[in-house]
This record gives C-alpha cells, sequence and structure tokens, in this order.
C-alpha cells in the first residue's frame, strides 16, 4: 500500500491533574500506546465509551493538546519536526467538526463569514468575490440554500449547522477531516443525512475521515477500518465488514452485545446477559490488559501482563491473550 | 390486565402561547397504563412525547396549558391544586429524567436525596430515612452504598447517577413510573445495565412503567405496548410485537428502518 496520510507511532497523551481531598498532583494518561494509519480517501471509525481516549485523540492528532510520547507523520514528515509556518499550512491539510455545532460556530457572525474565515486565513491570495463565490458553491454542494448565507447559527437547525460545520472545515480542501462525535447530537433520521452526507464528501473531495463515535452503527455506514479503544488503549483494529461480522475482542463483543435491538423475541434476553461494572478509573489503571475487571474470559495471565498489539491477518489487529480460544 | 388502569389517559393537548403565536405541542393524545405494564411511548424529538408526560404531571413550563383528563387511581391530575399534586409526585408516581446530572441536587449528598424522600412522603426521622435510602441503593444495585451514599453527583459516573436517579424515584414505592430517556445520556453498556434493572425491578414490583425514548430497541426489551408519537398525536399504538414486526404507520416503519441499521453482527 502506498505511504499512509497520517502515521500515528506509540502516541501518548497524558494530562497533569488533581486528585484526591489534598489535590495531590497526579498523571492522568488519557491516550497510550496509540500505533495506527490513516491512508488518503480511506473512511477510519475510532469507537470506545466516554473517557476512553477518543476525543483526546482527535485533538493530539490536530494539536490542540501537545502528545506526551510518540510520533505524529502526516504526508511523510514529522509533526514535530515542522517549523511554524510549516505548522500554519499544515492546518489547512487538517480539518476539525465538533459534536455540538451550535457551540462551535461564532453566534456573532453569519454564515458566510463562518465558512470564509479559513479562507481568509490560509488563501490571502484570493479576492472577496472569489471567496463569496467558493462559499456558495459549497452551501449548494452540501444541501444548503443560498440564502442562508446572511443567516447567523442561532437561526438553523442542528442539521443545519452541522452544515455549515462541515463546509467551514472543507473550504480549504483538506486531506483529512477529523470527526468528533459529529453527529451524536442529532436525531437519527438528520443523522443518517448527515452521514450520507460525509459519505460524499469523501467520495467528492477525496478526503480521508477519521471518523469519531461512540455509536458503533454510524461508525458501519461510513468506515472502512475501525479502531475500538477502552481506558486509552488500543484493543482491536479491522476492516469493517470484518469487525462487524466476528469481533475478535471480548470488549468489542460486549459493545456490540448491549446495542438494543428492536425486536421483542430476542432484545429481553440480551438484557439478562448485560456485561457488569463500568471503566475503572483512568488515574489508576488496572495492571495487565486494561479490560480484565470487565472481562468474562479473565485469567490470571491478562491480570499480569499487557497483551501484545497483535497482527492476526486479514488487515486485523488485536490486543487479548485469549483471541484465539474465545 | 383487565383490572382498572392505573392511569388513564383522555385527549389530551398541550398548548404554549405566548404573545405572538400559539403552539399545539400534543393534541387528542389518549392512552392507558394498567397495573404491572410498561408503556413505551416513541418518536423523534419534539414529537411532543415529554410534553405529553409533563403536563400529565403538572410540570409544564410556564406559558403552558393542559386540556383533557389524566386519571391516576381516584384523582383528577389535569387542573389538580400543587397540594394533591405533592401528595402524589414522588410517592405514588415517580419520574426519572435523562440527565441525572442536572435532575439531581449538586450541594446534596446522594443518600440524602433519597432519604429525603422517606422524609417528606413518610414523616420518616433523618436516621432512620437514611437507612432506608440505603436499603434503595442496594435495591438499584449501586457498587458501594455506603460509601457512595456519602458523595455529592458530581464524584459518581453517569451510570450511578442514573442509579441513584432510580433510587429516587422508587424510594416511596411508587404505582407509576415515567422515564423519560433514561438512558440516552449514557454509554451502550451502561444503557443496557441500566435497562435490565429497570425490567428486573418492574417485574420484581408490578410497577407500571411509561418509558419515553427515540430508540425502538430499548423499547423492545421492556414495553408491552408502544404507542408511536408524531407531531403531538399518537400515529399509532399497540403491543410491542405488532408495533415491531408489522409497523402499519409509514412513519413507524421509517423509525425502525433507523433502529435496524442499529444491530450488531449476527450472533
Amino acid at each position: 500500500m502506498s505511504e499512509p496520510l497520517l502515521l500515528v507511532q506509540n502516541l501518548e497523551v497524558r494530562y497533569r491533574v488533581r486528585h484526591g481531598a489534598w489535590g495531590r498532583r497526579a498523571w492522568l494518561r488519557a491516550v497510550a500506546g496509540i500505533d495506527f494509519a490513516v491512508h488518503a480517501r480511506e473512511a477510519l471509525g475510532v469507537v470506545g465509551e466516554s473517557g476512553c481516549g477518543k476525543s483526546t485523540l482527535a485533538r493530539a492528532i490536530l494539536e490542540l493538546v501537545p502528545h506526551t510520547a510518540g510520533r505524529l507523520v502526516f504526508g511523510g514528515r514529522d509533526i514535530d519536526a515542522l517549523t511554524r509556518a510549516e505548522r500554519q499550512r499544515l492546518r489547512a491539510d487538517l480539518q476539525i467538526i465538533f459534536q455540538n455545532p451550535l457551540a462551535s460556530l461564532d453566534p456573532r457572525m453569519h454564515i458566510e463569514e463562518i465558512i470564509a474565515e479559513p479562507l481568509r486565513v490560509h488563501r490571502g491570495d484570493l479576492m472577496p468575490r472569489e471567496r463569496r463565490q467558493a462559499v456558495l458553491d459549497l452551501l449548494g454542494e452540501l444541501g444548503l440554500a443560498q440564502d442562508l448565507s446572511w443567516r447567523y447559527p442561532h437561526e438553523l437547525s442542528g442539521g443545519q449547522c452541522q452544515r455549515v460545520a462541515i463546509a467551514r472545515a472543507m473550504i480549504l480542501h483538506p486531506k483529512l477531516l477529523v470527526c468528533d462525535e459529529a453527529v451524536s447530537a442529532l436525531d437519527a433520521s438528520m443523522q443518517a443525512q448527515i452521514i450520507a452526507l460525509l459519505g460524499a464528501v469523501k467520495e467528492t473531495h477525496g478526503v480521508a475521515l477519521l471518523f469519531i463515535s461512540h455509536n458503533l452503527q454510524v461508525v458501519r455506514e461510513l468506515c472502512d477500518r475501525v479502531l475500538v479503544l477502552y481506558l486509552g488503549r488500543m484493543m482491536e483494529l479491522a476492516p469493517a465488514q470484518l469487525l462487524y461480522a466476528r469481533p475478535l475482542h471480548p470488549y468489542t463483543r460486549a459493545l456490540f452485545e448491549a446495542i438494543p435491538i428492536p425486536d421483542p423475541e430476542i432484545q429481553p434476553a440480551r438484557l439478562a446477559h448485560t456485561m457488569p461494572g463500568e471503566p475503572p478509573s483512568a488515574l489508576i489503571p488496572p495492571s495487565g490488559c486494561v479490560f480484565h475487571t470487565r472481562c468474562q474470559h479473565v485469567v490470571a495471565l491478562c491480570r499480569r501482563q499487557i497483551p501484545a498489539w497483535e497482527e492476526v491477518g486479514d488487515g486485523r489487529h488485536v490486543a487479548c491473550h485469549r483471541w484465539r480460544e474465545i | 390486565m383487565s383490572a382498572a388502569p392505573v392511569l388513564q389517559v383522555q385527549d389530551l393537548s398541550v398548548r404554549f402561547a405566548s404573545a405572538q403565536q400559539e403552539v399545539d405541542c400534543v393534541s387528542d393524545f389518549s392512552l392507558s397504563v394498567a397495573r404491572g405494564e410498561c408503556v413505551g411511548v416513541v418518536g423523534e424529538s419534539g414529537a411532543g412525547k415529554s410534553q405529553a408526560f409533563l403536563a400529565i404531571m403538572g410540570l409544564l413550563a410556564s406559558g403552558g396549558r393542559a386540556r383533557g383528563s389524566a386519571r391516576f387511581e381516584s384523582h383528577e391530575l389535569i387542573g389538580a391544586s400543587h397540594e394533591v399534586l405533592d401528595g402524589i409526585r414522588g410517592a405514588r408516581i415517580a419520574m426519572i429524567f435523562q440527565n441525572p446530572m442536572t435532575s439531581l441536587t449538586p450541594h446534596l449528598r446522594v443518600g440524602d436525596q433519597v432519604a429525603e424522600l422517606f422524609v417528606k412522603h413518610r414523616g420518616l426521622s433523618w436516621r432512620a430515612a437514611r437507612a432506608r435510602a440505603l436499603e434503595t441503593l442496594e435495591r438499584v444495585q449501586l457498587p458501594e452504598p455506603e460509601r457512595r451514599a456519602r458523595q455529592y453527583p458530581h464524584e459518581l459516573s453517569g451510570g450511578m447517577r442514573q442509579r441513584v436517579m432510580i433510587a429516587t424515584a422508587l424510594a416511596c414505592d411508587p404505582v407509576l413510573v415515567i422515564a423519560d430517556e433514561p438512558t440516552t445520556a449514557l454509554d451502550v453498556t451502561i444503557q443496557a445495565q441500566i435497562l435490565a434493572l429497570l425490567a428486573e425491578l418492574k417485574s420484581a414490583q408490578r410497577l407500571s412503567l411509561v418509558l419515553i425514548t427515540h430508540d425502538l430497541g430499548v423499547v423492545a426489551g421492556l414495553a408491552d405496548r408502544v404507542a408511536v408519537m408524531r407531531q403531538g398525536r399518537i400515529v399509532e399504538c399497540g403491543p410491542v410485537g405488532t408495533i415491531l414486526r408489522a409497523p402499519s404507520h409509514a412513519y413507524t416503519q421509517s423509525l425502525l428502518k433507523d433502529a435496524l441499521r442499529a444491530e450488531g453482527p449476527d450472533p
């Protein structure tokens, strides 16, 4: 395969936090040992529950939070080795859309200003007329009426706001679009529309997607490959079709089993077999495999030794001592 | 379930009026809930699901007006006085809301928030009430209940807060619990735990349950009957098996299609 667009190598992000009654300082490792690649035009999904480090990962890739170890290589170049000017240029290629569309749009700017702002920053060579034309073209492509361009964010629906956020991210034709829970705040039918739109944007603009979501079914519709995180560690990475056909990691399986199915003959029985417990604190992560405290297949080895990130064929990776037997 | 229903709602309508305009957010809403029955009320946001039940509980925001009838036991709830409602709410009918962070009081220990109900509705001393609160927290399977009872809401995880919320609802052994999107804010594995808990409580205590949700999967595990709402009206109502297997209304079919996208791998 060709050189990846984004290479994440052994990435770690630690936060300095205070905890306990005396506000003792401690390190919280939000993500650790993250190793994956995103290829051009690919959609990679990142799934996991709250607190698993999904958003930290997104922010670290955009350098919105500094990573404390590991490497980020974008387009063949180590991000840490870039000069300020080069980083500034890189930002045009790396864009993000956030979960809450209303909160991520400036309430005092009208829609055209919001979408044109990246052009003002990165494309000083364009005339105002050209900027305006670029905005209007993109509005049309994303299914927004042109007369919305003079409205303010609060006048728009959640779905329209998210389309504006997509337009703002896409106006510079980035190579990688990071979507951090981009559809989680929307109704099911609106979710379906925005997902279809992101799929279309991916095809027409040839942009790669890093699609972060807690929702496995949303990821299924859009993504070529899926990475499963738990407590800041990678559990499983696989082509989407294979993962959804046969998850290997017990955590991935538990996630699938927890999804409520609209079938009254099956669903009550599924509820009777729910995975107990809650994710442990990231301040005091469990020894060995971080998932061992909730895993139904746990053995002594799991408590003692961190499972290796094993390549298991068909482009699949899994971190579990027992994936072969279970 | 031929006995008299616990809750009988007839032709309920809710209208919000401001100086500029009037909005009907619930119209011709009729529904009954029998003893030990779980009725799922399904629809997208803005369908009027929550407003219908807020009206029944006398909790409409200012400017909202309810008409029609909602009979609970021997009481008419629509238009009832505060005194009557205060005796019923929290004791005979309890409500569980979506976001346990905003519906629990941030500066009170969670154990005391449960105990408060025993003091208010049962006239117990605080000492006795705290003991009963601890039992209730055990009943909802809060881990380490003695330690957790002394903590504040922000110290608990979302799942634990929702367990506390359910404990406050169950404290006075209500006849009817109205759960408004009780698991929407939770992660999928925690959602499954909370739904399993509600299923267990429902069958163990013959609780009547109204489950308001946008997710047909949530309804499938718990509900006996389902009412589908759209634009303030019930468009379809029937046994859960019929509604989920052979929905007759196009809107239900589209909801079901959205929910079926949700399915995981084949078992």
